[in-house]
């Protein structure tokens, strides 16, 4: 069961792990057990951490936000509700502590009525088949992502790395499908246009350089 | 269909949540809107960057460390719990010895009613801590309503639940362990 939820890479361990002998720990940890605990900790620390990685963009950021997180999910075990995936769970307390700590920090982002506002002109730059990979395309993603409000963010995330569908989407971030649905559709949007503008001002720059190798060409050439 | 209704199936499409009947009619009007054909290129160069996402790799400490602020939480908590209950053990067992005290020394309403005698508890009682003065008086009205009841046995009754309250919380406080025993098997 978890293997949907916490997809690709953060799911290797649970394809090891039944979802019975994922319950057993949590009824265990419940009871007091630390090493049952400790095996949930195991268990997720893979996905929590790179949630919290995606969205805060900082390591030790992601590191404190993954202890804080455990730490809630420790405290609140008695409320978790076992006809609920854990998954799910443990990924909605760490949505909504990374959330909360972006929308405290008030980063400077792009509102709704200026993504609506945009005019889109047709871009020359490669075809999304060819997209860079490596170094480039990590601080692609970086940027990207630290331009989306957290919400937007979120659910960028949930959907990429972790694979989830609308429904366990909305199940995370407690907010219902069609919410899910616009806010994926206005952040798939936002980063159109921030790569588009960040291609805009790559073109200027690139004229300008080759403009200045040009005249440094043909001022050598005398 | 408007632009706007595309741009909104775009995502839906991006996600493979479209009928084939959508997605012929998002395609016909991608091809026919200049607009909308450039925001779908651009919506797909973005989203292709997230195509194969990589997990970073926890640091390997990470779960070490997440346990012991876990078992410092829970020895923090056990040391609030603990020192709760042995305050009101503490309670019970002056409000115990307080109702005795009040018994075996007729009349009682007089000796209540001696402001110095009172006053004097109170000042060595305020000396320690002031949260325990408060409730030491209203132990001491229950007390005072018991004793007025006729007869001992609403004071036998008061004794006994007393003296069961002081059991539980001496239980609790001896019993309960900061974390349960390491078990071998999971």
């Amino acid at each position: 069961m978890a293997d949907t939820a916490t997809g690709r890479g953060g799911g290797r361990e649970h394809q090891r792990v039944g979802a019975d002998q994922e319950q057993l720990w949590v009824l265990r940890a419940r009871g007091g057990d630390p090493e049952a605990f400790a095996k949930l900790v195991e268990l997720y620390q893979t996905p929590i951490h790179n949630l919290a990685y995606r969205m805060l963009g900082g390591a030790t950021d992601a590191e404190d936000a993954t202890q804080e997180t455990f730490l809630r999910v420790y405290t609140r075990l008695d409320t978790y509700d076992p006809s609920r995936k854990f998954s799910s769970w443990i990924l909605s307390i760490a949505s909504h502590y990374c959330v909360d700590l972006l929308r405290r920090r008030r980063g400077n982002w792009l509102s709704v009525e200026e993504i609506r506002a945009w005019h889109w002109v047709p871009d020359k730059s490669p075809k999304p088949e060819a997209i860079t990979i490596g170094h480039e395309r990590r601080d692609s993603i970086r940027r990207l992502l630290d331009q989306l409000p957290p919400h937007y963010r979120l659910v960028i995330v949930l959907r990429y790395w972790y694979g989830l569908s609308y429904e366990e989407m909305a199940e995370v971030t407690q907010s219902t499908k069609s919410a899910v649905k616009s806010r994926l559709h206005r952040a798939r949007r936002t980063m159109a246009v921030k790569l588009a503008e960040a291609q805009a001002g790559k073109d200027v720059e690139d004229a300008a350089e080759e403009r200045r190798v040009r005249r440094n060409a043909v001022s050598g050439g005398f | 269909m408007q632009c706007r209704e595309a741009s909104e199936m775009m995502s839906l499409r991006l996600d493979s949540e479209l009928h084939p009947q959508e997605e012929q009619a998002l395609l016909q009007h991608v091809l026919t809107c200049d607009n909308c054909q450039a925001e779908w290129e651009a919506i797909q160069r973005a989203c292709a960057l997230f195509r194969s996402p990589t997990f970073a790799p926890p640091p390997p400490d990470l779960s070490s460390k997440v346990m012991t602020r876990v078992r410092r939480h829970q020895s923090h908590l056990a040391t609030l719990r603990n020192g709760v209950a042995l305050l009101l053990a503490v309670v019970i067992l002056a409000s115990l010895c307080l109702s005795f005290w009040l018994v075996a020394s007729p009349p009682v309403e007089s000796v209540l009613d001696n402001p110095p005698l009172v006053s004097a508890m109170a000042t060595i009682v305020v000396g320690i801590v002031t949260t325990l003065v408060t409730l030491l008086r209203a132990v001491a009205l229950v007390v005072q309503a018991v004793v007025a009841a006729p007869g001992c046995i609403g004071l036998l009754g008061y004794v006994a639940v007393a003296g069961a309250l002081t059991m539980w919380w001496v239980r609790l406080v001896s019993g309960r362990r900061v974390l349960a025993p390491r078990r071998e098997t999971l």
